[in-house]
């Protein structure tokens, strides 16, 4: 069971006081470590997205990319086609990306960014946003093709968890993925 | 008159050849004794600054030991401290020796540790590389079921240090090595060398690999 390290407290209400951010030493390592979890979920959405992916390959990478997230976050999808944006949950998003009906699917992210620093929040936890650009083109052996690039927001949560491994209780940073939110959407 | 004097000189004279040689016997007599004494008074001293003096090895003492005692000086107290020191320093040898045995087991040991540490740590780097650059999934899988094998099990941990100041170390989220080895699969690239290797005493493979960033 994860518990909150309950020491670590005190110190974060004089951080809250001063700045409400993480040291520059454990923001540089938290930081990266936010962002990586951010591209291994540009690279699982590519896999799943891709229709050369074997079927039980895509359900595990799901289970993987489900993993990332927090619970109860949603993914937001746009289109060309309508200005509005739809929100699924996270499970139905890889779902509905695997039944996309193309041929085939390439997706890529870049620009990734943390655009704000991690802030601590009154439960104890640190948020901060990270955003990406994606471009979407899924292609059909007719020849039709669809592309887009679109613009989203990240929300990253980092805590301080506590859990046993082989006898002994080891301190770690857990980063979850909150709700992907779609700020921008162009051809 | 002069009969008497002539009579005296004779017998002074005689008395005289008579005992200058049993002089000089005594004096030598007396000499030889005394060298004896001072052999000995110098071989306990030569005894007492071996055993005191710090610098000179086990095997050294016990030659000066050897050396007094090819004197063969007759005194009960310095044959009593010969016998003594030389039970002490056979005594101090055997500790000395097994001192030495368990450094150079030690050693062994130590040496042996890390080039078993240095071997896995090759095959894993070399395991991770592969199936990162893996051409396909097939071949991919096939590379982690080859390196599953190195370990104890597929759940055998696998900790990401993030942050480490002096002995104090903070990780990501702990993984197993089979997932581990999928993540570097999907992604295609590693990028955290070997910190640390556990390996089982029952097994001898490995039950838990550390990572850094």
């Amino acid at each position: 069971m994860a518990l909150v390290l309950m020491g670590m407290m005190p110190l974060s209400k004089s951080f809250a006081q001063q700045s409400s951010t993480i040291s520059d030493v454990k923001e540089r390592a938290i930081d990266s470590l936010a962002l990586e979890k951010i591209k291994d979920l540009g690279k699982y959405i590519s896999i799943i997205g891709d229709k050369k992916t074997p079927f039980a390959e895509g359900q595990r990478v799901i289970e993987r990319a489900l993993e990332l997230f927090a619970e109860g976050s949603q993914i937001g999808v746009s289109s060309l086609r309508s200005e509005n944006v739809k929100y699924f949950t996270v499970r139905k998003y890889f779902e509905h990306l695997m039944a996309l009906n193309y041929d085939k699917v390439t997706i890529e992210w870049f620009n990734i960014q943390y655009i704000s620093n991690l802030e601590l929040q009154p439960d104890g936890r640190y948020v901060g946003i990270v955003t990406i650009y994606q471009k979407f083109t899924g292609l059909t052996n007719e020849g039709l093709k669809y592309e887009d690039t679109t613009k989203k927001d990240i929300t990253v949560y980092v805590e301080k968890k506590q859990t046993q491994i082989s006898g002994r209780m080891i301190d770690f940073w857990d980063v979850l993925l909150g709700d992907i939110k779609v700020t921008e959407t162009r051809k | 008159m002069q009969r008497v004097y002539k009579f005296l000189s004779i017998l002074i004279v005689c008395s005289l050849v008579v005992s200058l040689p049993a002089c000089k016997t005594q004096k030598k007599a007396t000499e030889a004794s005394l060298s004896v004494q001072q052999q000995i008074d110098q071989a306990k001293k030569r005894l007492a600054e071996t055993m005191d003096n710090e610098n000179l090895s086990i095997e050294s003492k016990l030659n000066v030991i050897d050396e007094i005692r090819n004197l063969n000086l007759s005194d009960a107290t310095l044959t009593a401290a010969l016998n003594k020191n030389e039970q002490f320093l056979k005594e101090q040898k055997v500790i000395e020796e097994e001192v030495e045995r368990r450094r150079l087991e030690r050693e062994a040991e130590e040496n042996a540790r890390k080039e078993k540490f240095a071997k896995a740590k090759t095959e894993i780097l070399s395991f991770f590389n592969r199936i990162s650059q893996a051409p396909d999934i097939e071949t991919a899988n096939q590379l982690i079921e080859e390196a599953l094998t190195l370990f104890d099990s597929k759940h055998s941990p696998v900790l990401v240090i993030v942050k480490k100041t002096g002995s104090l170390k903070e990780y990501d989220r702990p993984s197993s090595i089979m997932r581990y080895l999928e993540h570097i699969k999907d992604c295609k690239t590693y990028e955290n060398n070997i910190e640390n290797i556990t390996f089982s005493d029952e097994s001898g493979k490995i039950s838990e690999l550390e990572l850094l960033k």
